[in-house]
């Protein structure tokens, strides 16, 4: 489990992360969602004891990572333009993370690289960008590590190769427990893969929660109500958002399913439909009740 | 894995990335020993020199008065220094590193070394090849092979702390323009303070004089460690005890590298400065020294305070403004700091009020009497014509004169005890200089004017150990006394001239010059008598006293020229070249031969030399005329009745410079005559 108490990471007096407290559990997919500039790369650069906290701390297992050569043998981090060795090959690179990472696995390297269609001996410089991304996920996966920070790892990998790797993670998952983290600007990419979510604006951490307890607690229905009813008015019903074209409410609600279902049939609706809620609707009302104008954050 | 293993794997693998900076010494050093003991050889076959020749030759380029090798050594150090910590100044590579499991104190080991090996492992390896050249060509020995490897233990001990230094300047920084200008300043930056702070009291401090080397500039040179290196190439058979100190240094700076390192910030990469409490420190520093070197500029280029005051403040906003830009890397930022500026005005301008208004009295200082153990004093112009030095053997090839300074041999050779005699020439030259308005031109009279004026340095041995000296500038005709009784004690003459401690046996022969005409007394080989020889003019110099001074000339010289001159003119003679420089070691060491040296007299008469048979015999002078002082006019040509009576007054010009109490006229008498079978005309002066 990694844990941030109270992080904080100053440059000069910009402060680009704040205070931020929050929990990463095993084997589920963290994503770390912001807009540019909201500390996402700070925070993984901290997490891999890259950067020294200026305040707080950051713990993985309950032991601190800055300058802990076994804790940070636990993760591997892939920044968002990783740094690859002048003239070297993927296989020299193998070669390199071999020695640092002990359990690093070549064969499943040799069968990835086959398997993405990437020439092992071939210099990476000459790659384009997402095969140099491919290389980079690669080698973070049979680095062996229990921990796996992707910053911005997605973007630049067509949709084909971003459902791979995203299958390859689901079954390190599976197989081994590893927990990725990833940080991504774009809810939508993180939409179908994340577990947990934390969202970062301005170094502050707005929230952080489960994605299906977010999902089963909000709803969003469409519904035509009798007498000119607002739903505002409807007893019982916790309303987050509310938005009205003619007499066709759409509105996002608090509770569970069961209960939301009843208290609107109670009403006699005209017309009564549940739709499903996106990630991003999810941070738009969540954020919105913290305070926050999140259109104007993100996307 | 095992630590060790780790290290030697990442240290492999760090070296594979390097692989271009290690072929660029493979390279310097190919170049540097078999290729060019090669075209040594090659030189042979071409353009035919004596084996010997050959083999010094191959020697000189072995040993450490190569210069090439020093280049190679500089640039490494910078290329190797720049190049091991390189990704530091990158914050994608930064990342990188420190994103792995390894610590920075493991990644610092492994890069620092990965910076030594390379170049002390191929060094070698090209001296091995450039011996192994030697060797085909005919010229290999031990000696040579002892010369390459003490080269290349003094480089290679100096490429660890330059290389360390671009290194911690590297830690420092997070630009690589920026570290090279920070190594810069880690090499330049004391040498510079000491050489502006001795020209502040060269110039301001009129009694300012230190024998040798001064304590400040020893201090400065070693804190530097370009300097450094400099000064041991200079030294003659540097030694692996004399490198220790150095290798104790890169140790110390290597740890102090690690410790920086492990404070750094991974963001600190891009940045100009790593660290941001160095700005203020450096920034300081710098600017400070920088008003100092303004004003000495201005005023040397217009020795007034006006234009020191405008070449300070010039020198302060443009350097100020400099390095803030180098901070930020932004035009507009240029005098953000200006609180600072102001600082560094302050300091500066104190400094210079200091020198200038002389607020520490330094002029003014005359010692305790009772805190004085013993005293050294010179005369700049009452002896000008002593040699003090020795021949020294430079390039392998041929001697020259190695002068080493009057003042430092006095200091080391006088212990004058009579305080009250040093102390009045002292209150006198003290009195002298507050005479003349601060600011003005030091205005030491380079001979003594009017034969009034005498420069005189003092130094002091303090009984608590330590050693103060001062110059000053003295009318003699207020301190005759003074001045007389110390050229008269024997402890003076003793520690004024060489000649006073020589040994008999250590003297090969005995020229006597009566002006250009040289004799060899027969004494050469004879111990006993070049002693009697030796012994009697000792006395008669040791006796000679300033008042005899007062009334004579020389009127001839004597050398009793050493063994170690005696070997250096022999191999300068033989040798293909320098022909100067064997005419200039024949020359030194000649010594006045007055006409009251009665005891040299009676020893020269045994060899039928006598001061009638110098004397130029009027009968045999064909011509003589007037001269004036530029020698462009001639004014007349004297009679030949009166050149008896003439004669007498006259003094052979070297003669009369060899004692500058008398006076002479301006005029110069030429005279042709007849001596010894030879025809000569030379320039005399008339006594006043």
């Amino acid at each position: 489990m990694i844990e941030a108490v109270n992080l904080t990471k100053r440059f000069d007096d910009i402060v680009a992360v704040e205070r931020i407290s929050a929990t990463i559990q095993d084997g589920s997919i963290f994503g770390l969602i912001g807009t540019n500039g909201a500390g996402k790369s700070t925070m993984l650069r901290l997490m891999s004891g890259i950067l020294k906290p200026d305040e707080g701390s950051i713990t993985i297992d309950g032991e601190m990572v800055f300058e802990q050569e076994k804790v940070k043998s636990r993760f591997f981090y892939i920044s968002d333009d990783q740094y690859f060795f002048s003239n070297a090959t993927p296989k020299e690179l193998m070669d390199y993370y071999k020695i640092v990472y002990p359990m690093f696995d070549t064969e499943r390297f040799k069968k990835l690289m086959s398997g993405f269609g990437l020439d092992a001996n071939r210099k990476i410089n000459t790659f384009s960008k997402g095969m140099k991304k491919q290389v980079s996920v690669i080698c973070g996966l049979c680095a062996n590590t229990d921990y796996l920070f992707c910053d911005e790892t997605f973007d630049g990998l067509d949709p084909v190769m971003r459902q791979t790797v995203k299958s390859l993670f689901a079954n390190d998952m599976e197989e081994r427990n590893m927990t990725p983290v990833i940080a991504s600007h774009n809810l939508r990419e993180l939409e179908d893969i994340c577990d947990h979510v934390g969202l970062l604006h301005r170094g502050g951490i707005l929230l952080s929660r489960d994605l299906d307890d977010m999902k089963l607690s909000l709803h969003k229905i469409q519904c035509v109500l009798r007498d000119d009813t607002k739903p505002s008015a409807i007893p019982g019903l916790q309303v987050v958002l509310a938005e009205q074209r003619g007499s066709l409410h759409t509105i996002v609600v608090r509770g569970s399913r069961d209960e939301v279902t009843e208290i609107i049939r109670q009403t006699s609706p005209l017309f009564f439909e549940m739709i499903p809620l996106s990630l991003e609707e999810i941070f738009i009302c969540e954020t919105e009740v913290a305070g926050y104008d999140i259109k104007k954050l993100i996307l | 894995m095992t630590s060790r293993s780790l290290y030697f794997k990442l240290m492999k693998e760090d070296l594979k990335h390097r692989m271009w900076s290690m072929a660029l010494l493979a390279l310097a050093f190919f170049f540097a020993f078999p290729v060019a003991v090669s075209m040594i050889a090659s030189e042979r076959s071409g353009n035919p020199v004596s084996p010997e020749r050959y083999y010094e030759l191959v020697k000189n380029w072995m040993s450490v008065s190569n210069g090439l090798l020093i280049v190679i050594v500089l640039i490494s150090a910078l290329v190797c220094g720049i190049s091991s910590f390189s990704y530091l100044h990158s914050a994608k590579q930064t990342d990188f590193y420190h994103s792995l499991p390894v610590s920075r104190g493991k990644l610092y080991i492994i890069h620092y070394i990965d910076g030594i090996v390379p170049f002390i492992v191929l060094y070698l390896a090209g001296v091995a090849l450039g011996l192994v050249s030697a060797g085909f060509h005919g010229v290999a020995s031990s000696e040579i092979t002892g010369t390459a490897m003490r080269t290349w233990m003094l480089h290679g001990s100096f490429y660890l702390i330059l290389y360390t230094t671009v290194v911690i300047a590297m830690m420092l920084t997070g630009n690589k323009i920026v570290a090279f200008l920070g190594t810069l300043v880690f090499g330049l930056y004391i040498p510079g303070v000491t050489v502006f702070i001795e020209a502040y009291r060269n110039e301001w401090f009129r009694t300012y004089y230190v024998p040798g080397e001064s304590m400040l500039t020893k201090i400065g040179t070693r804190l530097s460690p370009l300097i450094c290196y400099f000064v041991y190439i200079d030294q003659e058979n540097v030694k692996f005890g004399n490198l220790l100190p150095v290798l104790a240094a890169a140790m110390l700076l290597a740890v102090l590298g690690a410790w920086i390192y492990n404070r750094r910030p991974s963001e600190a990469a891009g940045k100009a400065m790593a660290f941001a409490v160095t700005k203020p420190v450096i920034r300081c520093l710098l600017v400070t020294l920088c008003g100092l070197v303004g004003f000495k500029f201005f005023w040397n280029l217009n020795p007034s305070y006006g234009w020191g005051i405008f070449g300070w403040m010039s020198a302060l906003l443009i350097s100020h403004g400099i390095i803030e830009v180098i901070y930020s890397f932004d035009l507009k930022k240029m005098f953000s700091c200006w609180k600072q500026l102001f600082v560094c005005a302050a300091a500066s301008g104190v400094i210079i009020l200091a020198f200038v208004l002389d607020l520490t009295g330094f002029d003014r200082f005359i010692p305790q009497a009772d805190q004085v153990d013993s005293v050294a004093v010179s005369f700049q112009n009452t002896d000008s014509w002593v040699s003090y030095g020795k021949p020294d053997f430079q390039d392998s090839s041929y001697y020259s004169w190695r002068w080493e300074g009057r003042e430092d041999y006095v200091l080391h050779n006088m212990a004058l005890t009579d305080l009250d005699s040093v102390l009045t020439l002292v209150q006198e030259g003290i009195a002298e200089n507050e005479s003349i308005p601060r600011g003005e031109p030091r205005g030491y009279y380079s001979d003594m004017e009017d034969g009034r004026y005498e420069s005189f340095f003092v130094t002091y041995r303090m009984k608590s150990g330590k050693t103060v000296s001062r110059r000053y500038m003295a009318d003699m005709e207020k301190v005759w006394d003074a001045y007389a009784a110390i050229y008269d004690s024997e402890t003076f003459k003793e520690g004024n001239y060489p000649l006073l401690l020589q040994k008999a046996e250590d003297t090969a022969k005995v020229n006597f010059q009566v002006r250009d005409h040289v004799t060899t007394v027969p004494v050469t080989g004879d111990v006993a008598k070049t002693e009697e020889l030796l012994a009697a003019y000792r006395e008669d110099l040791r006796t000679l006293s300033a008042e005899e001074l007062l009334t004579e000339s020389p009127v001839a010289t004597i050398q009793f020229m050493t063994k170690e001159q005696q070997t250096a003119l022999t191999k300068n003679m033989t040798g293909e070249k320098n022909y100067y420089d064997y005419e200039y070691i024949g020359d030194r060491c000649y010594y006045p031969v007055y006409p009251s040296f009665a005891n040299t007299w009676a020893e020269l008469e045994k060899y039928e030399i006598t001061l009638d048979s110098i004397a130029i015999d009027p009968a045999k002078i064909s011509q003589i005329q007037l001269w004036s002082s530029d020698r462009d006019t001639e004014q007349m040509v004297i009679p030949a009745e009166q050149y008896a009576g003439l004669m007498k007054q006259l003094v052979y010009e070297d003669y009369a410079g060899m004692n500058v109490l008398r006076s002479f006229e301006i005029e110069n008498y030429e005279v042709y005559y007849r001596y010894q079978g030879e025809e000569f005309n030379q320039y005399f002066k008339m006594v006043k």
